[in-house]
């Protein structure tokens, strides 16, 4: 998915790139949470009855769906801001805070696009200067790649 | 600022690489189709080993007296043959149509956990495996039902049930890891505008069949750990001569094995509610309603387990509560059967092979259906218990109701896996055979069950002679029917006429309307539109 933004008036743009995603975190905490009272109330039922062997496995189910819901949702709740001004374009990427950022100068900027190696099909964006750059939206299909492409040159035609 | 463009625009975008080569393909696999597959041929597999014993059984049983095998032996295939159908066959066919069908239905590239996609497969072939050895061991495989009830299964059982708890723990984890990569799919991966109300009902119904698993496999794995801790650390959980209770092992075991009745049947209902719009060709009757009917019976199956125990022994109002609440999902389910036949009503129907599944299993689903309602009477069940009665019951509600489904889902979602059209000539056949032979199989044996006969015995009265020798030449002819289903598999597999994109005239959803026949390896790589 990606959303532009115009950020003021001197004409900088921000691009915000995300992955699809068809839960929002706090529903997806809600439905974990409950998942975890439907198993702890199984488990603490049968500890009551002397059967207490059954809570421990609820206990690690219960970590096992928290890691693979968490795991998951990294994937799909991560950003990646891209802000172009006519001095600087930043590039940064995380999950809910920025985790890493990059600064190249916007009028040295170049902007790639090629084929990965080997069986992939998924092209690689990236945004550069000289020697160095950084992949951007490599969650984006080939057609949205496409369009980012020519939304970023417009962008820095622009600025 | 310059852009540099080094992609040939030729190259690419619609270009599907497809799988490996060679059988390292099928071990390092993470694409769901991939695993789809093999779960799919390993539950075909299990059907053949678990009808296999049932073939022995039904030998034994054609005759009163000892013909062929030990009482011990008897036992040890009554057993395995439930363990192998229940948890080899029917649930693997369920978790393959999911890997198979899950993403392609809500517009995902994949599940959304892979490499543990993967994992949760290949612990199956392992712990059948052991659990099948235990038949050429010193003692024998388990023989004390599938149920496995304490003291049986603990301080009279074999040294091989140590492997049996060990297989059983694996197929849990197979099971729990499976059901987190489901939810985890359907909750993150749907498409753009497939929201949880516009996804298929197949898929609704693993999302609850899913939760149910994550509900109760820990009370399973909890089960066999005690019993392992009772046989060999000294415990008395389930020892009475230990201060323990071997009543309290059959409410654990039931208040799994309850919910894990509705895990194989869920799923048949959403196959079923994709097959019967197709080939009415009208959308399906009363969708949301179906929805909170699978989600009602859901929440009634952890909450009805000791219908299984009345004659256990428990306070009068225990039994009446359990019988009300059993009773009371005869109401959604109800719901189910008027909305499949409300959506044939004035439909343009047409009988291809699926519908004729399908319409087979709303008949005879029905019937188990009914004969669960007489089992969950309390006073009534009181005579039925441990019959051959309940023998009927839960092979109409799981060979005519789960396995139909899955043949039925077979036949419908084929031609888009393989991209080639079944023989419909073949298919027909296959189900008129099964049909018919299934019916000759476990309709008598409603009237040996009220007449008396026990389940789980190699010898019986004379007056059951005649019902258990037509059982047993529909057991064979139904088997044979299955065998020749496989023929129809590989012939489709290898070849036949070439399937459209759409399949069938009435289908409709993302893999019938988006995907073209068989689809691309890697399949919506790109979000597709929802409707």
């Amino acid at each position: 998915m990606v959303n532009i933004s115009k950020v003021d008036s001197r004409g900088s743009y921000r691009i915000v790139l995300s992955p699809n995603c068809s839960i929002s975190w706090r529903e997806l905490v809600l439905f974990y949470l409950f998942t975890c009272l439907v198993a702890i109330a199984v488990g603490l039922f049968f500890t009551l009855q002397g059967m207490w062997m059954v809570l421990p496995f609820s206990g690690l189910e219960m970590l096992a769906l928290g890691t693979g819901l968490y795991l998951t949702s990294r994937k799909v709740y991560r950003k990646e801001v891209i802000t172009l001004d006519p001095d600087r374009t930043r590039i940064e990427k995380g999950v809910q805070r920025v985790a890493q950022s990059w600064e190249f100068k916007t009028p040295w900027v170049r902007i790639i696009d090629e084929p990965r190696d080997g069986r992939n099909s998924r092209r690689r964006l990236a945004i550069g200067v000289h020697g160095a750059a950084v992949e951007v939206g490599s969650f984006l299909a080939n057609s949205e790649k496409d369009a980012l492409a020519f939304q970023l040159k417009d962008c820095i035609i622009r600025v | 600022m310059y852009t540099e463009t080094t992609h040939d625009a030729a190259h690419g975008e619609h270009h599907d690489h497809g799988p490996a080569k060679g059988l390292m393909r099928w071990v390092t696999t993470t694409n769901h189709k991939d695993i789809g597959t093999l779960y799919l041929w390993l539950a075909f597999i299990m059907l053949l080993y678990g009808g296999s014993m049932a073939m022995i059984i039904r030998l034994e049983l054609f005759q009163p007296g000892l013909q062929w095998v030990e009482p011990h032996f008897f036992n040890q295939m009554t057993t395995m043959h439930g363990l192998v159908m229940v948890f080899g066959a029917i649930m693997p066919a369920f978790v393959g149509l999911a890997n198979w069908l899950v993403p392609i239905m809500i517009g995902a590239p994949d599940m959304a956990l892979p490499r543990m996609n993967n994992w949760s497969f290949w612990i199956l072939p392992f712990a059948f495996t052991m659990l099948a050895s235990t038949t050429f061991m010193e003692g024998g495989a388990p023989a004390f039902g599938w149920t496995f009830y304490a003291p049986l299964s603990t301080t009279f059982a074999p040294d091989t049930t140590d492997f049996f708890i060990f297989a059983v723990h694996l197929m849990g984890i197979s099971s729990v890891m499976g059901a987190i990569n489901i939810i985890a799919t359907i909750l993150n991966m749907r498409a753009p505008g497939m929201t949880l109300m516009k996804m298929p009902l197949f898929v609704w119904t693993w999302l609850i069949t899913a939760y149910l698993l994550i509900a109760v496999m820990p009370v399973l794995a909890g089960a066999v750990t005690m019993m392992l801790t009772d046989r060999h650390f000294g415990t008395s959980f389930f020892d009475a001569a230990g201060g323990g209770d071997p009543v309290m092992f059959q409410h654990v075991f039931w208040f799994f094995g309850h919910p894990e009745v509705y895990i194989m049947i869920l799923p048949a209902f959403g196959v079923i509610s994709a097959i019967i719009p197709t080939f009415a060709r009208k959308p399906l009757f009363g969708y949301s309603s179906m929805v909170y009917a699978t989600a009602s019976i859901a929440i009634l199956s952890f909450m009805v387990w000791a219908h299984h125990m009345f004659t256990v022994g428990m306070p009068v109002a225990g039994e009446l509560y359990f019988m009300y609440a059993t009773i009371l999902i005869s109401v959604p389910t109800g719901v189910k059967v008027f909305n499949w036949v409300t959506t044939m009503w004035k439909g343009s129907m047409t009988f291809e092979t699926p519908m004729l599944w399908a319409l087979g299993f709303i008949v005879m689903f029905t019937i188990g259906g009914f004969s669960g309602l007489m089992l969950g009477v309390a006073p009534v069940d009181t005579q039925y218990h441990d019959t051959y009665f309940v023998v009927a019951h839960f092979h109409y509600v799981l060979v005519t109701g789960a396995l139909y489904s899955i043949i039925a889902a077979f036949y419908y979602w084929v031609p888009k896996w393989t991209g080639h059209m079944y023989d419909e000539k073949l298919g027909k056949i296959h189900f008129w055979w099964s049909t018919i032979a299934v019916n000759v199989l476990f309709f008598p044996q409603h009237f040996v069950g009220l007449a008396g006969m026990p389940r789980r015995i190699p010898d019986y009265s004379l007056q059951f002679a005649e019902f258990n020798a037509i059982s047993s030449i529909g057991g064979f002819a139904f088997g044979l029917a299955q065998v020749f289903f496989l023929y129809i598999v590989i012939k489709t597999i290898r070849g036949g006429e070439k399937a459209t994109a759409q399949v069938w005239e009435g289908a409709t959803g993302l893999e019938f309307e988006q995907l073209p026949s068989p689809p691309p390896y890697h399949s919506f790589t790109e979000a597709p539109p929802v409707r």
